[in-house]
């Protein structure tokens, strides 16, 4: 029994890997060995994915179609963020506890907030905007040099003018 | 005279020339069947669709772009009063199902009314429809005779004969509620099995809000059941509650006069062969089994017990069966079960296999990629072994071929099956070699 158009016979995983590094297998070969895929090569293709996205922990998209899997990253507000505030590359395993304190400008919020407006419940972009400075509040980013709060009142109050789309 | 005007003609009548011969390629079928059948689907209120049926050179019949079409755009949209399910079905024969005892699966219900529509001829409420339906299966692997039948690969065997034991348990079933409903039918096991496997071929998945069971999300949808599949087809099928149609997205643009395709699902041509009777040549999600091959490996040493203790082992960790190998790839599976076959002096009581056997579970988890450098030696070894002993299958299957009288359609279909096979198992044997 074979119906047409069957959504049930592609698989999806979601996992979490740092962006253009061949991470370690043992967080692959569990969730995808049994389905017959190499983790060796699956990771290779996720490293080559995710090379814009270099160190930066970016959540990523395996489909699964007849033992075939493509890789793409699914986007999120921080690792947008992050990857913004251009930091130079630093060691993971050196480095704990990083701070983000850089600072990036409106624009730059407001080009985030389109690209995650899809997935965003807001109604306009506006209230995607407000989320994407939420989310720059939390990692400790500034937006053209003031606290992402009082750049979140100033939109609310039309200060700051955000395009509906 | 005539060579003198011949040689007047230029460029344009050679453009038209050929002009006319690509157009020859598609021929746009008006058999009275076909023109009843869209004024029936006209005159029940079908949505216009810009798609006509034509018989295209060496694919067949199949539906042709009657203008462009961008991406994005809806194709065809089947209204809900069109769609043949099992709920539409409940609710049609309501008086006699509810007598029964015996539930029957949307399958065998929709197999069973497609017949008595049959039966009934130009008195069908469904008629023109029912007309344009195949007389004949003869492309199925189910309906080869037994000589083609045995050239199989061994794994498409084993899904027909599947398949099979799946139809005569449907037809038992029908036949026990035609029994209890007193019908004094004459739905032959023929009859049966053409109506059973057009709704094999033609379904669709559908979801619907009391269909419970998975295999019951099926339905017939007119007109819609005559597009073809291609790998390379991106659309998008779905019911729109909105319009309450079931609605084919295209995100690929077709230009006047190609042939539009939709996506069955990411099959191989060995599923595709066996479920629709057809194949398409530079499938990229053909494979190679060698679920066979693994279990007859001749290992010298290994004892019969040794041999169960692994294959228990495999089992355990969901590692048993499904051992294929793609183009210039070979499994996960297949490496790692033969990694775990090839262990020498296999005893579970000793401390020295039991080592072995966690380094084994180790590969499994990705903390080691291999148990070690010799054993990983001998999986290769044997792993070129079984390569070689399928394509000399292979190379057997494609001689007996050639003298067997079949006919040429399901034959051909055959031999490109062994001759991807074979492709295959070269790509596989030469990165065997090259990693030596």
């Amino acid at each position: 029994m074979a119906p047409k158009i069957d959504p049930n016979e592609v698989k999806i995983i979601y996992l979490r890997a740092t962006g253009g590094e061949v991470g370690a297998s043992a967080s692959l070969a569990p969730k995808i060995g049994p389905l017959g895929l190499a983790p060796k090569k699956v990771g290779e293709d996720i490293a080559k994915a995710t090379s814009d996205w270099k160190g930066l922990r970016v959540t990523v998209k395996l489909t699964i179609q007849n033992r075939q899997a493509a890789v793409s990253v699914v986007p999120s507000a921080s690792s947008l963020i992050i990857r913004a505030l251009k930091e130079p590359p630093r060691d993971r395993k050196k480095e704990k506890n990083i701070k983000h304190s850089g600072n990036i400008s409106m624009d730059e919020v407001i080009e985030i907030a389109r690209q995650m407006h899809p997935k965003s419940f807001a109604k306009n972009l506006k209230g995607t905007v407000k989320e994407i400075l939420g989310t720059c509040n939390s990692i400790g980013c500034t937006v053209d040099g003031q606290n992402p709060r009082d750049v979140s009142d100033s939109v609310e109050s039309g200060e700051i003018e955000v395009p509906d789309e | 005279m005539f060579s003198k005007r011949k040689s007047r003609l230029g460029r344009t009548f050679r453009l038209r020339q050929l002009k006319h011969k690509q157009q020859k390629t598609v021929t746009i079928i008006k058999e009275d069947k076909w023109t009843n059948f869209r004024e029936w689907l006209k005159r029940e209120g079908f949505p216009k669709t810009s798609l006509t049926l034509a018989e295209f050179q060496d694919i067949g019949r199949g539906m042709m772009a009657t203008r462009d079409i961008k991406a994005g755009e809806v194709i065809i949209s089947v209204p809900k009063k069109f769609l043949i399910t099992h709920i539409s079905l409940t609710n049609l024969l309501r008086g006699q199902l509810s007598r029964c005892p015996i539930k029957l699966s949307a399958h065998q219900l929709i197999a069973l009314y497609l017949i008595s529509e049959y039966k009934k001829g130009i008195q069908s409420s469904i008629y023109p429809y029912i007309n344009m339906l195949p007389k004949d299966f003869d492309n199925l692997p189910l309906n080869y005779n037994k000589e083609l039948f045995n050239l199989l690969p061994h794994n498409v065997k084993v899904d027909v004969e599947s398949q099979r034991a799946k139809f005569e348990h449907d037809f038992a079933t029908i036949n026990n509620f035609l029994k209890s409903q007193d019908i004094q039918s004459k739905i032959t096991r023929k009859d049966y099995l053409w109506g059973w496997l057009c709704v094999n071929t033609r379904c669709i998945y559908l979801e619907t809000n009391n269909s419970d069971d998975v295999k019951d999300r099926i339905a017939i949808a007119p007109l819609l059941d005559f597009l073809n599949h291609t790998y390379d087809a991106k659309i998008k099928g779905e019911f729109n509650n909105m319009t309450q149609c079931y609605e084919i997205t295209t995100f690929i643009p077709y230009k006047r006069g190609d042939q539009v395709f939709i996506n069955y699902g990411p099959h191989d041509n060995f599923f595709i062969l066996v479920e629709y009777g057809f194949v398409i040549p530079n499938n990229p999600y053909n494979y190679v089994s060698l679920d066979k091959e693994y279990l007859e490996i001749f290992l010298p040493g290994e004892t019969e017990l040794a041999r169960q203790e692994k294959l228990d082992l495999l089992l355990h960790h969901g590692f048993y069966g499904d051992y294929s190998l793609r183009i210039s790839e070979i499994s996960f599976r297949l490496l790692t079960a033969l990694r775990l076959r090839v262990v020498q002096q296999f005893d579970v009581l000793t401390t020295e296999t039991q080592g072995i056997i966690l380094k084994w579970k180790n590969t499994i988890t990705g903390l080691t990629e291999i148990i070690n450098s010799q054993n990983e030696k001998l999986m290769y070894f044997y792993l070129q072994s079984i390569c070689e002993s399928a394509l000399l299958k292979a190379e057997q299957a494609l001689g007996a071929l050639k003298v067997s009288k079949a006919t040429h359609l399901p034959s051909s279909h055959v031999k490109l099956l062994w001759l991807e096979s074979i492709v295959i198992l070269h790509s596989v044997i030469k990165i065997i070699r090259d990693s030596q």
